[in-house]
Parts: C-alpha cells; sequence; structure tokens
C-alpha cells in the first residue's frame, strides 16, 4: 500500500502541461496555453461569480468569512481576525471516490454501546479524533448522512483496520480499539510463538482472555505508539504496515523476559497481598466481631466493649479478663455467643416499643432480645407493660478459653 | 455562479478553439489532473493553487440527535489550498 511522503512527487503547472499535451494529442504551446487559460479563467470566475463548477473536478467557491475573535497563540491575547475570503474547492462525486479508491472498501460503521472510547487513547494511532464536536468538521454530519445506509455491509479490505470493521459488526463486547490492539500483540505474540492465543483471539470469543493479554501488553503497546508517533506518518493503515516489522526488532529480545519478569513480580504482589490480608483476619478475628456490636459506651460501664476494640492485644485480653469476672454478677443466657458485663443504659418502655425493635437498634440484629430477656429476668418477654424500665446490657464476646 | 457549460463557453471564447474541442480538452486536463492525484501527487499551480491529497485517519463522530456513535474509515481527500495570489484576488487586493 501507498503511504507516507515519500512516495509523493510534485508536479508543476509545466509537468501536467506536458502530460497533458501527450495525452491530448496536441502540440505542447497550445496545451501550455489551454492549461493557463483553464486555471486563469478559474481564478478569475471565483472571484466574480463567487462559484464555478467545473466537470469532473468539482466546484471552487468563494466563502465571505465574517470578522471573528480569536486569541493569539504566543500571547494569549485576543484579537480580532478582520473577516475576508476564502476559496474552498469541492472535489467531485468521481474525483471524490478515485482518489478514495485504496479506502473504497471502508464503511462507516455503528459503534456498540458497550464500546470503551477510552480504549481510543491506548490506540497506537494516538491522533485518532476522539468524538469531537469542538472539531467544528464540516464533514461530520455528511457523513453520518450519507454513510448511514452502508453501514450494515461487511467489508472485505485486505487491510488491517478491517479488523476493526469486522470486529464491530460481530458485536462481540471487545471494543474496537481492543481488538486492534490485539492485533499488534497477535504481532508480538507471533514472535514468542504463542499461535493458540492468536486463533482465539481471530474468533473473537475470548474477550477477557484478550484484555488480559492487553494489560499484560499494555507497556509494549505504548511502546508501539511511541514508535509509531516518532515515524511520524499520518495514515493508519501505513501505520499499521510499518509497525508490525518495527514492533518485532524492538521486542526480539526483550519481550520474552519481560513477560516473565511481570508475571513473576504479579505473583509475587499477590502471594504478599493474600498473606497479609489472611495475617490479618488471624490476629484481629477477635475484635472484629466484637465491634459488631454497638459500642456506646454507657458511662456506668467502665469496661465497657469501646475502651477495647481499639487497644491492643494484650490490653485487650486483660480488660476481657476482667469483663469476664465481672460477668459472673449477673445473669447470663446459656450457650451464648456474648456474656453480659454491665447495663449499658435504661430505656422506658413506650407505645409501639417491642424487645426485638430495641435489640435491634442498640445491636444491630434483633436476635439481641433474648440477652434483655434474660438480663431483665423478665418472666414474660411477651408482655411488658408501657413504662417499664428495661436495663440494656453491656455485652462482650464469649471466649471459651 | 458559473457552471459548466457557461465555463466551457468562455474558456472556448479565450483559446480560440471550438466549444467542442475546449470542452474534450477540460475533461482530458481533469481526467489528467484526476491521475496525478490518485497516484497522490502533489499539483502544484503556479498562480493557482495546489491540489494536494490528504489522509484523513479514521475516527469516531456521534449523531447528535440520536448520540449514535460511529466508527469513521479513514479516507484519502483531495484538498485545494489557493496561492497567495489568488487570496489576495479574492479579497479585491
Amino acid at each position: 500500500m501507498k503511504g507516507g511522503t515519500d512516495m509523493e512527487s510534485k508536479m508543476t503547472l509545466q509537468d501536467l502541461t506536458v502530460s497533458f499535451a501527450s495525452r491530448a494529442g496536441i502540440r505542447n504551446n497550445t496545451a501550455d496555453d489551454f492549461v493557463r487559460n483553464f486555471f486563469e479563467l478559474i481564478a478569475l470566475k471565483v472571484v466574480e461569480d463567487k462559484v464555478v463548477k467545473v466537470k469532473s473536478l468539482g466546484t471552487f467557491k468563494l466563502i465571505e468569512m465574517s470578522d471573528r475573535e480569536s486569541v493569539d497563540v504566543n500571547t494569549g491575547e485576543r484579537i480580532l481576525i478582520p473577516g475576508h475570503s476564502k476559496i474552498s474547492f469541492t472535489p467531485d462525486a468521481a474525483l471524490r471516490d478515485q482518489v478514495n479508491k485504496p479506502f473504497a472498501d471502508f464503511q462507516t460503521v455503528i459503534l456498540n454501546e458497550d464500546t470503551r472510547i477510552e480504549d481510543m487513547e491506548a490506540f497506537p494511532v494516538s491522533s485518532v479524533d476522539l468524538p469531537t464536536d469542538e472539531d467544528g468538521d464540516v464533514e461530520v454530519p455528511h457523513i453520518v448522512i450519507e454513510d448511514t445506509p452502508n453501514v450494515d455491509g461487511h467489508g472485505e479490505n485486505p487491510a488491517l483496520p478491517q479488523d476493526v470493521v469486522s470486529s464491530v459488526d460481530e458485536g462481540a463486547n471487545a471494543g474496537t480499539v481492543e481488538k486492534t490492539v490485539g492485533g499488534n500483540a497477535d504481532a508480538v505474540k507471533e514472535n514468542e510463538g504463542a499461535n493458540d492465543d492468536v486463533a482465539k483471539e481471530e474468533e473473537g470469543t475470548k474477550d477477557d482472555r484478550l484484555e488480559a493479554d492487553i494489560q499484560e501488553k499494555d507497556q509494549e503497546a505504548e511502546a508501539v505508539a511511541a514508535v509509531q508517533e516518532a515515524s511520524d506518518v499520518p495514515a493508519p493503515q501505513s501505520l499499521m504496515m510499518e509497525a508490525v516489522p518495527q514492533v518485532k526488532i524492538i521486542h526480539k529480545g526483550v519481550s520474552p523476559w519481560f513477560t516473565f519478569a511481570y508475571v513473576l513480580l504479579t505473583l509475587l504482589l499477590m502471594a504478599v497481598s493474600y498473606y497479609a490480608g489472611y495475617r490479618h483476619l488471624l490476629n484481629f478475628d477477635a475484635p472484629r466481631e466484637v465491634r459488631t456490636v454497638r459500642t456506646q459506651a454507657a458511662p456506668k460501664a467502665e469496661i465497657s466493649v469501646k475502651s477495647v476494640t481499639p487497644a491492643p492485644v494484650d490490653s485487650l485480653t486483660l480488660a476481657r479478663r476482667r469483663a469476664m469476672q465481672a460477668s459472673k454478677q449477673y445473669p447470663q443466657v446459656p450457650g451464648g455467643k456474648y456474656l453480659i458485663v454491665g447495663t449499658r443504659r435504661v430505656h422506658v418502655m413506650r407505645v409501639g416499643d417491642s424487645l426485638l425493635k430495641l435489640a435491634l437498634k442498640e445491636y444491630g440484629h434483633k436476635d439481641f432480645a433474648q440477652y434483655i430477656i434474660v438480663y431483665n429476668k423478665f418472666p414474660n418477654p411477651d408482655v411488658i407493660s408501657v413504662g417499664c424500665e428495661v436495663k440494656m446490657p453491656e455485652l462482650i464476646e464469649n471466649v471459651t478459653e | 455562479m458559473m457552471n459548466n457549460k457557461e465555463f466551457i463557453a468562455e474558456l472556448s471564447g479565450k483559446t480560440g478553439l471550438s466549444q467542442k474541442e475546449t470542452a474534450q480538452y477540460a475533461s482530458q486536463l481533469v481526467a489528467d489532473i484526476a491521475m496525478q492525484l490518485e497516484e497522490e501527487n502533489v499539483l502544484s499551480i503556479a498562480g493557482f493553487g495546489t491540489f494536494e491529497v490528504k489522509k484523513k485517519l479514521e475516527r469516531v463522530v456521534v449523531n447528535p440527535s440520536t448520540k449514535q456513535r460511529m466508527l469513521v474509515p479513514p479516507k484519502l481527500v483531495v484538498s485545494f489550498k489557493p496561492t497567495a495570489s489568488l487570496k489576495d484576488k479574492a479579497n479585491g487586493k
């Protein structure tokens, strides 16, 4: 595929004249005269008549620009750009299609809802226009209208960006860019000979896998992006074509070791964090459970759970021992997980109160009602009169040693 | 507003060729220009301007009314940049 500035050459009026003369079969000076007049007339008439249409070439237009404000790029000052005229050229449809022939098979595709645009930033061609209204590009509505009917068609393009087209059409969750980045990752992978991954990705089914791959290859993809930016080629297709061999060069020595080290590091981190979390669970198991009991320490209960909760391990056991000692003077729930060690507060029953509600409000669960019942020695807990004073017990966890 | 017919008529008057010949040559010239552009050559016409093929990258556009996002494929477009002298003429200098 053609790409890059090296392929282009500059044609002047003279070159065009010579080419035209030989093709039209006329003498050079006749051709020269004709070509000069041709362009002179367009130039003259576009100024005079505002619009000049030339068959199968296009339309030249004189566009009046009104005054507008702008900001000086260097000084940041506001400046007024005075109104002026601009000459625009819109190529004829035939010319436009002829020039765009290499890309003619590409079609506008509707992106899925879950296609993630953020990933576009990780896309090697970093200068891709994100959805832009500020772009102010006149083409935008034009494209939307014109290309929409074609949208469903599958492209048959041999070039790499076709991946983009097909992946979106398949409606796979994998974003367009993931796919494309994956394409680069594929290229790298092929170096390592992991062909089965490539096959899977081509099926477009292993999205998770793909994402994982991308994460692993993330840095490599950045490297790709860097390489491509450095190569400073404007077109995506040429970027793709050139990027692949360059990536190969870069990663030939580094990649396996890098991947290995990366995986090793990840595993190590996982192990460490797992160990840390597990240890934490083991050592601080007890206080955590206590914390589920609401610890609004009553002024009366010096041996409150509150003092226990944040305390270090040895003072905790000390307080606990004292609390256990204290618990002996109170009635206890047989086989209960918690010990009653004092009175947290006294509640006067009102209309609508119930022990279950109190337990739920005070301790976070209605099952704590039994502690209230036992502590207050209610003979018939189903019948408690309004105005009755209910002592809310202070609880600690019962640890049998 | 000047359409192609008027343009050919005027051009034939300037070159002294018949209108039929003029139309024939003009279409030949245009075909030649198109061919040059197809080969991605830069066509710079003194006193008139420069025709150039530019690559537009693929991009995502959003239809403002439906919020539908679309991926617009890369494309090659013809751009025209008038020379300074033509710009000056356009601004009546």
